[in-house]
């Protein structure tokens, strides 16, 4: 069931995690979250969150492209062509880029699959102590008296654990 | 009083070199006299370390703005409150600040864990004063506050206006006690691998002390983003700049430590791997410091930048070699168990967080570090902003929010799929239909609905772990409701209260969502015209001029009104600072739990009779801000002593 839902949540996550919402495009405002401010006094910022002289020119001369009818990747690129590639405010997908994109993904990965071989090795049920606890949780004292034997347990185990916890 | 702060520095920087030495003395010797000695020159070094601090406060209330770093940071007409935070206005001053905080932390340390061994003890205190006096040499020999000029300012320059907001006196503190706290854990963590004591013995000492740091360093993050929402005018709180990220990635690798931290306690596993993750969070510590001060890495925040740059490079490479090598020379103390009972237990659930929070980690520092990794591999300068982030850290956010609903529920050891159905059934369920609820009302964004699903789903859980847990407690005391509910923060202070920080990071995260509807506009009004806004009206009133002693000030009068009715008058202003020569913008917001209006006065005619604006309408920022009290409250419920003070008295 567990195993149902993670996968849910992680397809839907995997799906998520491209591109989409649903953002208007050829907008201003879409434009100017995809390059940074060109002047040199507010380095590191998105051109949409600065409102210095410089970008507010750039978002004027961005508005009138718009207005031409040029769409939002003519636009970037024509102001990577006239800025360098550091206009943009999320890397091209090309040459060394491509690692700059895709290495948290590759770590997440191989992190993921590390995890995974590590709980092949190290999760070893102990049978013994399954049956038990499993019987426990069958023939809980009082079970019937005190709603379902689910509840009981779950009371005890909770017992065990806070006073686990008091001890340290 | 000025100078003997100069004096005292050096001193205090003597007292750590002693305190090392001591310390390394009477961890080889076990002696408890050496090692009170070195107990001793901690405290000297606290001491010296705070005349220090309290001599550049001195200078800044009496103006002695020969001082270049006072004259750099104040003036006369700065209020009091501005005076204090000068201190940390610049680079010398914070880096004072640092030392002196992990001096207070190290005093409290020492007096603290008095009575205990020598052998954890004294390479702790060694580990300590190694950073304090790093900390200290900058302060006196790099970058010194007391450096003068050779002639008599009439006045200083004053603080950048940027900084004069009362969320810059607390942001600051926050954060650098939230850094320099981390030392203290890490301090324990190396005095376990020095003194061969891998049991979990340090584990125990340094668990507090993480929890101090990871607390102060959430509020710490919380409040640089309410500073930057009300001071930068750009309409949001958090930009993925290089100096917030700084302060992020310690935040995440702390909290991946916390979590796994609980699993050693447990069974006694994984030991390299919390060595790993203490150290880690240390050394981000680091580098965020030396991201912020190097000015390395080019950044809105960059208030304070020099050439230490090298300094704390080398610094850093000295800790990485030196911890992670300690951590690979004693693997052969550090084998402990390795064994894990099912693949559906709390342990493997916090594994996955462990996975999840150190991918996110690492893609934040990808992401600050890259445009200078690019620079050395393809020498072309590129950017990475906001789209890079968000493209990765929102589905981590998401997958970690919701590992933070499963975690807590699946038991410790084992789970059987019956249980987790019957467990997960109700709030699952309530997760679901909160998409469902927000289909049906016309929310189309899929990330928003996502996020809210998952955040219907966390509280269904914590909800649900609050009523089994009273439902126990007052099945096994026959306690009231309401004292059950009390007894569960005291019997099981560290669960309970970890419930609350989660509570707190589920309503950060509906803050979070409510960024995806996000409204922004421009209007350049006459006097008395209005414009609608997104179900609001604005009217443009009038425009006053105000000079003020060091400031000119231009504000708008705004009518807001909601509907038909009047809500409220807005005054944002813009601001110029005549000494600095800027200009910034005071902005007005009027909030709500639905949203917030934001308006920035954008530019003026000279006659006053047009203005233009820039408006934003941001949903659920202020949920932000309540998660992140939440978070802090849920911090003090798991650190507050009043659980141990209960169990004292009922066995006396």
């Amino acid at each position: 069931m567990t195993r149902v839902f993670c996968l849910l949540g992680l397809v839907g996550v995997a799906l998520l995690g491209s591109p989409g919402g649903a953002r208007a495009s050829d907008t201003l405002e879409s434009v100017s979250q995809q390059l940074m401010d060109p002047c040199d006094h507010c380095k590191g910022k998105l051109l949409a969150a600065c409102d210095c002289g410089p970008a507010a020119d750039l978002k004027r001369e961005v508005q009138r492209m718009l207005d031409a009818g040029r769409s939002e990747g003519e636009i970037v690129d024509s102001m990577v062509v006239r800025y360098g590639p550091w206009i943009r405010a999320n890397p091209d997908r090309s040459g060394f880029n491509l690692v700059v994109h895709y290495a948290p993904w590759a770590l997440l990965a191989a992190g993921l699959g590390l995890l995974v071989v590590f709980l092949r090795r190290v999760v070893a049920p102990a049978p013994r102590l399954a049956a038990v606890s499993g019987r426990e949780i069958a023939a809980a004292p009082g079970a019937s008296l005190h709603g379902s034997s689910n509840d009981e347990s779950y009371r005890r185990r909770l017992e065990a654990e806070l006073r686990e916890l008091d001890r340290s | 009083m000025i100078q003997l702060g100069y004096y005292a520095v050096f001193a205090a920087f003597g007292m750590a070199v002693l305190a090392i030495v001591l310390g390394v003395l009477a961890s080889r010797r076990e002696s408890d006299t050496l090692f009170e000695s070195a107990r001793n020159a901690v405290l000297g070094c606290a001491f010296f370390t705070t005349l220090g601090a309290a001599g550049v406060v001195y200078a800044m209330f009496a103006g002695d703005y020969q001082m270049k770093y006072v004259w750099a940071n104040s003036d006369r007409a700065m209020p009091f409150l501005y005076k204090l935070g000068a201190l940390w206005g610049g680079q010398s001053g914070s880096l004072l600040f640092w030392s002196w905080l992990l001096s207070i932390y190290s005093t409290i340390a020492v007096l603290k864990h008095r009575r205990d061994s020598v052998r954890l003890l004294a390479p702790a205190i060694s580990t300590l004063m190694v950073v304090e006096a790093f900390f200290l040499s900058l302060v006196a020999f790099a970058s010194n506050p007391w450096a003068r000029a050779d002639f008599i300012p009439p006045d200083g320059r004053g603080l950048n206006p940027l900084l004069q907001h009362p969320a810059m006196v607390i942001h600051p503190p926050c954060l650098y006690l939230g850094m320099v706290g981390f030392t203290v854990p890490f301090a324990f963590a190396i005095a376990a691998l020095v003194s061969r004591q891998a049991n979990s013995d340090w584990l125990k000492k340094a668990r507090g002390w993480a929890i101090v740091a990871w607390m102060f360093l959430a509020a710490g993050n919380v409040l640089g983003g309410r500073w930057a929402y009300v001071e930068l005018g750009w309409g949001g709180y958090w930009a993925w700049d290089p100096v917030e990220n700084a302060a992020f990635m310690p935040w995440l690798a702390g909290t991946a430590y916390i979590h796994s931290a609980m699993i050693e306690e447990r069974k006694g596993m994984l030991k390299v791997w919390n060595l790993v993750l203490i150290t880690t969070t240390f050394l981000l510590t680091i580098l965020g410091t030396f991201i912020t001060r190097s000015g390395l890495i080019s950044s809105v925040h960059s208030f304070a930048q020099s050439n230490i740059g090298y300094v704390f490079a080398g610094f850093l490479v000295f800790a990485v070699i030196v911890s992670y090598g300690l951590i690979v020379y004693r693997r052969r103390d550090l084998q402990g168990p390795a064994q894990l009972d099912s693949y559906f237990s709390r342990e493997s659930s916090f594994l996955f967080n462990n996975l999840v929070l150190l991918g996110g980690c690492f893609a934040v520092l990808w992401g600050t570090l890259s445009p200078i990794l690019s620079e050395a591999v393809q020498g072309t300068r590129i950017s990475v902003g906001p789209p890079f982030f968000n493209a990765i850290m929102v589905p981590i956010g998401l997958a970690l929010l919701f590992l933070m609903g499963v975690g807590p529920l699946i038991p410790w050891r084992r789970a059987s799929f019956g249980s987790l159905r019957k467990i997960f059934t109700v709030p699952m369920g309530i997760g679901l239909l909160a998409a469902l609820v927000l289909l049906v009302g016309g929310v189309r964004h899929a990330y928003a609905i996502v996020t809210l699903s998952i955040a219907g789903f966390v509280v269904a859980t914590i909800v649900t772990e609050f009523r089994r847990g009273i439902a126990a407690r007052m099945h096994s005391t026959g306690a009231s409701p309401l004292r059950a509910f009390r007894d569960l923060f005291v019997k099981g202070q560290r669960r309970y209260g970890g419930y609350i920080i989660h509570l707190g990071v589920v309503i950060v995260f509906v803050g979070f969502a409510g960024a995806a509807f996000t409204r922004e506009g421009e209007a350049k009004l006459r006097r008395g015209e209005s414009m609608g806004f997104h179900g609001y009206t604005l009217t443009f009133e009038q425009l006053d001029q105000d000079t003020q002693p060091g400031v000119q000030s231009t504000r708008a009068q705004v009518l807001l009104a909601k509907g038909a009715r009047n809500v409220a008058w807005l005054f944002p202003q813009k601001n110029f600072f005549p000494k600095m020569e800027q200009l910034a913008s005071e902005v007005a917001i009027h909030s709500g739990f639905d949203a917030d209006l934001y308006l920035v006065l954008a530019d003026y005619s000279e006659d006053g009779e047009e203005a233009s604006f820039k408006l934003y309408l941001n949903p659920l920022v202020r949920w932000f801000w309540v998660g992140g009290i939440v978070m802090v409250a849920g911090g003090l419920l798991v650190l507050l002593p009043f659980g141990r003070r209960s169990i004292r008295e009922a066995s006396a």
